[in-house]
């Protein structure tokens, strides 16, 4: 078996295990970390493409997670709107701050970036509590949930597994495409980008705005999940937790930053020792991660393997195929 | 080519640099020099190191703006232009040092090169119409044919990371043909390869000629390009001291003494 369908039986596998979850779930606390991950997944999913893909260091999604849920809270609380076209209403407001974000700040190199994407996200949190009218300041506010089938516990976990699932089909089909390279190229190399026609700021800012819409769709779900928000529920920790589920996960994949995810969400749940530990076990895990496997997580089986297995490169001369190469250089010019 | 990028060059139309002048600073690293790099012609660029070469070809790909005289391609002005449009417009490179995407195979990372005939966009892409997965394929097929033909069929599915230098030059050559480019323009292509490999580079570029497309070669290593040019322009100090026919640059005395030595 290749890799490739070693990872799709094992995404396969997933999938199957994550739909069928509330008819094997001991408790509904575990139904409910199962959907605040994937409502955590619909905007890691999203900003997987910018960091993973793109290699550019956002720190800052929770600033846009907390623009979802209180556009969300507000449009579907107070102004009354149904909660579907609250959510999408949420995405759209999220992208177009995607992009009032990312036009300026995409320019810029590296750290600067993010130290803008964090300005931002402390900037938001600032608003948040100055608007206290809108947004009920310190106080917070309570979130309305979505209507039947979805007002259950496992209804919802279904909505939310579904958008979580969305997301997913929908980065995975720009990963694998000349999309997806693009954004690879301009993390692995600007220079080689350019040389090959990506237009950099644009292919970045396409990026960024899709994880926009993400983080406010994934900011509508977790804040209907949370049913009250406050100020506090979007601390800068959780952007930093956004980013290291990523890199914890592995650059430039999609299965790796899911179990990321996964994994930094329950173990320290369903591990008890783990939770009095706290960030001292992200900090721990980070570590080990960048130390031991910087790939990450999601290529540790393939390395294991590797290692279990060598297989010498064999040294073969290049050879090149005259012939066939004018044969190629003629066709469909 | 994409089409609307085609259609404003008129087709044998050569690349050219006329009177170029560029300085970093205080340093002048080139003064006027001029250019025509024709299409089915294998052109040589050679001269000492600082001579101007690498920021002449970075002039041409777009990566440096002059800070006078004129880019062109045909009829149309290129100096403004940033790299990307030089790529749509088939203006192709390959870079000193290999800059290849580490993590990707030999075969996406060839087909990268083909990101000019992409029209899907991202919201095309994400949703997943079938125009992406269509131009992928053709990418696809026709960047497998080119790794075969550049000699690396046995090394399609290896990440790049693992390639070897020989193998990493030729990958870069690859990926430059995938756009389909009028011109290529490789810098030290030779670097680092063995006899035997700048014998194979030497067949390529009999191949890229016959195919109509105009190579530009900054090299070093004199004899192979006196061997596969057509035509030789010689540096020195950002001033082109003698173009010519490889014979006629070789027995230059001002080449001599500057360059080729005694």
């Amino acid at each position: 078996m290749s890799p490739e369908h070693r990872r799709l039986g094992l995404a396969a596998l997933l999938a199957l295990g994550a739909a069928t979850l509330p008819f094997w779930a001991a408790d509904q606390y575990q139904l409910h970390l199962a959907t605040l991950i994937a409502a955590y997944w619909v905007l890691i999913g999203g900003l997987n493409l910018v960091v993973g893909y793109a290699g550019q260091l956002s720190i800052g999604h929770v600033g846009l997670l907390s623009i979802g849920a209180y556009g969300f809270a507000i449009l579907a609380g107070k102004a009354g709107l149904h909660p579907a076209l609250a959510v999408a209403a949420s995405g759209a407001l999220c992208g177009i701050a995607g992009l009032l974000l990312g036009l300026p700040s995409l320019r810029l190199p590296g750290f600067y970036f993010a130290m803008a994407t964090m300005a931002v996200a402390l900037i938001v949190g600032e608003v948040v509590l100055a608007q206290g009218e809108l947004t009920g300041g310190g106080v917070g506010l309570p979130v309305p949930g979505f209507p039947a089938p979805f007002d259950s516990p496992a209804g919802f976990y279904w909505l939310t597994a579904a958008a979580a699932a969305a997301v997913t089909w929908l980065t995975w089909n720009v990963a694998r495409r000349m999309q997806g390279r693009g954004l690879i190229a301009i993390r692995d190399s600007v220079v080689t980008a350019q040389a090959v026609g990506v237009p950099v700021l644009g292919a970045k800012l396409r990026a960024f705005v899709f994880s926009g819409v993400c983080a406010g769709v994934g900011g509508s779900l977790f804040a209907a999940l949370q049913s009250y928000i406050t100020p506090d529920t979007f601390h800068f920790e959780l952007s930093l937790f956004f980013f290291v589920c990523i890199i914890i996960g592995g650059r430039g994949g999609i299965l790796g930053p899911f179990l990321g995810v996964v994994v930094l969400t329950a173990l320290p749940e369903l591990v008890s020792p783990l939770a009095k530990l706290g960030n001292f076990f992200y900090g721990l895990l980070l570590l080990a991660v960048v130390l031991v496997v910087p790939e990450g997580i999601g290529r540790v089986f393939e390395l294991v393997a590797a290692r279990l297995k060598p297989r010498p490169v064999e040294s073969v001369p290049v050879q090149p195929d005259l012939p066939r190469l004018a044969r190629a250089l003629r066709s469909n010019r | 080519m994409s089409p609307a990028a085609a259609a404003a060059v008129q087709p044998g139309a050569s690349l050219r640099a006329v009177a170029v002048t560029r300085r970093f600073g205080g340093i002048t690293a080139l003064d006027g020099v001029s250019l025509e790099l024709r299409p089915g012609e294998v052109h040589g660029l050679i001269g000492p190191n600082g001579s101007g070469k690498t920021t002449l070809l970075n002039l041409l790909s777009g990566y440096y703006e002059p800070s006078e005289g004129a880019i062109a391609l045909g009829n149309e002005p290129l100096e403004r232009a940033p790299v990307q449009r030089r790529a749509r417009l088939g203006i192709g490179r390959t870079f000193q040092k290999p800059r290849l995407l580490p993590t990707l195979t030999v075969l996406e990372n060839t087909m990268l090169g083909a990101w000019p005939h992409a029209r899907a966009g991202f919201v095309e892409t994400a949703f997943g119409l079938p125009r992406a997965a269509r131009e992928d394929q053709a990418a696809r097929s026709r960047a497998t044919e080119l790794l075969h033909g550049v000699g690396l069929g046995h090394a399609l599915a290896r990440r790049a990371n693992l390639l070897e230098h020989a193998e990493q030059r030729f990958l870069e050559i690859a990926r430059a043909l995938a756009a389909r480019p009028r011109f290529v323009l490789l810098d030290e292509p030779a670097g680092g390869l063995s006899t035997d490999e700048i014998d194979h580079l030497g067949g390529i570029l009999g191949t890229l000629r016959e195919a109509g497309i105009g190579v530009l070669l900054v090299e070093h290593h004199t004899d192979f390009v006196f061997r596969v040019c057509d035509r030789v322009t010689a540096l020195d100090l950002g001033r082109m001291i003698r173009e010519g026919t490889p014979a006629e640059v070789r027995h230059d005395p001002e080449v001599i003494r500057v360059y080729l030595g005694a």
